[in-house]
C-alpha cells in the first residue's frame, strides 16, 4: 500500500489574526482576544506579538497585563470566528472531500487520492492552500504533512507561523527518536509526568517501552501509547458526513463575579438549561441524564449527574433536574459559585410520545412557541425573565429583547425554600403563553 | 469585584445609516456611508462574515480607512444598513 498523504492545517493565532485582519490598526501589535468587558475572562487567543511577551492562551487578563502592560485587549466575537472558519473549511474542501474538522481552527485533510490533481507534490498543494487562504482572508496557517493524523499534527506544530513541514514514512523512526512525548496530541501534563516517572521522556523511549509494563498501568491505552511513540496511527480522516452523533450537549458559564446568591445561580442554570434544550430540539434529540457542574470561588469543581425517568428536550425539566442536584449535592450557602455548567447526555433520537398530562402538554406547547419565536427573530430573543442576563430578579413573565412583555401576574413565593421556591417560574410560563 | 476593562477598542453604535453600495463580482461593497451627517468614503473592506438573526441573514462588514475601523451590518431581509461599531485612530 502506498504511503498515505495526510495534511494537518492549523490556523495561526486564529482569533487574534482575524481581529488583526479586520482592523488594520491592530496589525503588528500585541493583542489578546478575550471575553466581554464586563465579565471575568481569560485570554482566548493572542497575537504572535503578544506571545513574544510570554502571554499565552488561558492566562488571566491580569497576568497578561503584567507581562505586557500595553497589550491591547479585544473583545472576541465567536460568531465571526465560526463563520470565517466555515468558509476556510469550505475552501479546504475544494481540495478533498476527506476533511475532518478537529476544532474551530484545525482540520485534517486526506490528500492521498487527490493531491496530484492540483500539484506534482503534496508540498505544492499545501502551498496552494496557504496561498488561497491568504488571498481570501489575509490569514496564515501552518501545514503538517505526514503518513498519518498523529504525525501530521506534530508536523504542523514544528514551524509557526506560516510553516510547512513534511515527515515522510522513511523518516519517522529517526524523527520520533528525540521527539519529546508532550509533543504528541493526547499527552498532557499529567500523563507526561506519569511517564517521566518511568524514565520515559522521548517518543523513542515510549515506543520501546515493554508493552506489558504500560498495559499493566494503562490497559489498552498503554498499547496505544506505545504505537504513538513509534509514530503509528491508522485512524482514518473522518469527514463531517461520517461523524458519529453527539453523545452529550452542555453549556457552561463563568459568572461575572463569585456569588452565593442562590437565585442568581438558579437564573444562570435556567438559561443554560434552555440553551442545551434548544440544541437538543434542533438536533432532534432527547436526553435522559442531566449533569450539573459547579465551580466554587476556590476553583474546587464538582460535577453531579441525575438520570431521569424518561428522556427530555424541555429546558425547564433539565433545569429542574439540575436544580435538584444543586440542592442535594452543592447547596452550601456559604460557598460562592464561580462557574455553572449544565449538560444532557444519554442522548437518543427524539421520540414523540403522546402524553395526557396537562403539564407535559403545556410544556410542549411552550417549547413550540419558543422555537417558533427563536426561529423567526433569533435565538433567545424571548426568554424567561428569571433567566435574563444579568438576572432580573424582581421581574416575572417573559422578556422580549430588552423590553418587558406580557404578564407579571405570578407572585413570588417568598416564604418557601428549596425547589418550591422556584415553582413560580413554571407558573409564569403557563400564565404568559 | 475587580475586572480589567477591555481596552477601548470597539464602541458599540448600532444606528441606522445611509449607504451607497456597489455590487461587484457577486459581492456587495459599500462605496460610502453617512453617519451623523458626515460622509465616509474610500474605506477598504477588510473582512466579511454572516450571522443569522432568526430568519434574517445579517452580513457584517469590517471597513477601514487606515485610521478608523467601522463595522457595518446589512440585514438581507429588511435591506437595512446599520453602523454596528467603530474604533478611533490608533485603536
Amino acid at each position: 500500500m502506498s504511503e498515505r498523504i495526510i495534511f494537518h492545517v492549523d490556523m495561526n493565532a486564529f482569533f487574534a489574526s482575524v481581529e488583526q485582519q479586520c482592523n488594520p490598526t491592530l496589525r503588528g501589535k500585541p493583542i489578546a482576544v478575550c471575553g466581554s468587558a464586563q465579565h471575568r475572562t481569560v485570554v482566548a487567543a493572542c497575537s504572535y506579538e503578544a506571545k513574544a511577551f510570554g502571554i499565552n492562551n488561558g492566562m488571566s487578563l491580569g497576568e497578561a497585563k503584567q507581562l505586557c502592560p500595553h497589550v491591547i485587549l479585544v473583545g472576541g466575537d465567536p460568531n465571526k470566528y465560526v463563520d470565517v472558519a466555515q468558509h476556510l473549511f469550505a475552501l479546504m474542501g475544494h481540495f478533498t472531500s476527506e476533511l475532518e474538522v478537529f476544532s474551530i481552527d484545525e482540520a485534517w485533510l486526506d490528500m492521498t487520492d487527490t493531491y496530484d490533481a492540483f500539484a506534482s507534490t503534496p508540498e505544492g498543494v499545501a502551498q496552494l492552500i496557504k496561498q488561497r487562504i491568504r488571498a481570501a482572508y489575509g490569514l496564515t496557517c501552518s501545514i503538517g504533512i505526514a503518513p498519518n493524523k498523529l504525525l501530521a499534527k506534530v508536523a504542523s506544530k514544528l514551524r509557526k507561523p506560516d510553516g510547512l513541514v513534511r515527515i515522510r514514512k522513511v523518516e519517522v523512526p529517526a524523527f520520533m527518536e528525540q521527539l519529546p512525548i508532550e509533543s504528541l496530541c493526547g499527552v498532557g501534563p499529567k500523563l507526561k509526568a506519569a511517564l517521566n516517572d518511568f524514565d520515559i521522556f522521548t517518543c523513542g523511549e515510549l515506543g520501546r517501552a515493554p508493552s506489558h509494563f504500560l498495559a499493566r498501568r494503562y490497559g489498552l491505552v498503554g498499547q496505544s501509547l506505545i504505537r504513538m511513540g513509534r509514530g503509528e496511527d491508522e485512524s482514518p480522516v473522518i469527514p463531517v458526513r461520517a461523524e458519529v452523533p453527539a453523545k452529550s450537549m452542555s453549556h457552561a458559564y463563568t459568572l461575572p463575579y463569585d456569588t452565593a446568591d442562590e437565585e442568581e445561580v438558579a437564573g444562570t442554570m435556567l438559561r443554560l438549561s434552555e440553551q442545551v434544550a434548544r440544541r437538543l430540539r434542533q438536533g432532534g434529540c432527547q436526553g435522559r441524564t442531566v449533569g450539573l457542574t459547579i465551580r466554587y470561588a476556590d476553583w474546587i469543581t464538582m460535577t453531579h449527574h441525575e438520570t431521569l425517568a424518561y428522556p427530555t428536550d424541555n429546558g425547564y425539566q433539565v433545569y429542574e433536574a439540575a436544580m435538584a442536584l444543586y440542592h442535594a449535592r452543592c447547596g452550601m450557602d456559604w460557598q460562592r459559585v464561580r462557574l455553572v455548567g449544565v449538560g444532557v447526555s444519554s442522548l437518543i433520537h427524539r421520540q414523540r410520545q403522546l402524553s395526557f398530562l396537562e403539564d407535559d402538554l403545556q410544556r410542549e406547547r411552550v417549547d413550540q412557541c419558543l422555537d417558533r419565536a427563536w426561529d423567526r427573530f433569533g435565538d433567545f430573543t424571548l426568554v424567561r425573565a428569571s433567566a435574563m442576563e444579568p438576572l432580573v430578579s424582581k421581574t416575572h413573565g417573559f422578556l422580549l429583547g430588552s423590553q418587558r412583555s406580557v404578564s407579571s401576574s405570578a407572585d413570588r413565593d417568598e416564604t418557601t425554600h428549596g425547589r418550591d421556591r422556584y415553582q413560580h417560574r413554571d407558573a409564569l410560563l403557563t400564565a404568559t403563553v | 469585584m475587580s475586572t480589567i476593562p477591555v481596552s477601548a477598542m470597539l464602541t458599540s453604535i448600532n444606528e441606522p445609516i445611509r449607504v451607497g453600495a456597489v455590487f461587484e463580482r457577486g459581492q456587495i461593497k459599500p462605496a460610502w456611508f453617512i453617519w451623523q451627517g458626515r460622509r465616509y468614503e474610500h474605506c477598504q473592506v477588510t473582512m466579511r462574515w454572516q450571522t443569522k438573526l432568526g430568519t434574517a441573514s445579517i452580513l457584517h462588514l469590517s471597513l477601514s480607512d487606515g485610521l478608523n475601523y467601522f463595522e457595518l451590518t446589512f440585514n438581507q431581509h429588511t435591506l437595512a444598513w446599520r453602523l454596528a461599531a467603530i474604533t478611533g485612530p490608533g485603536g
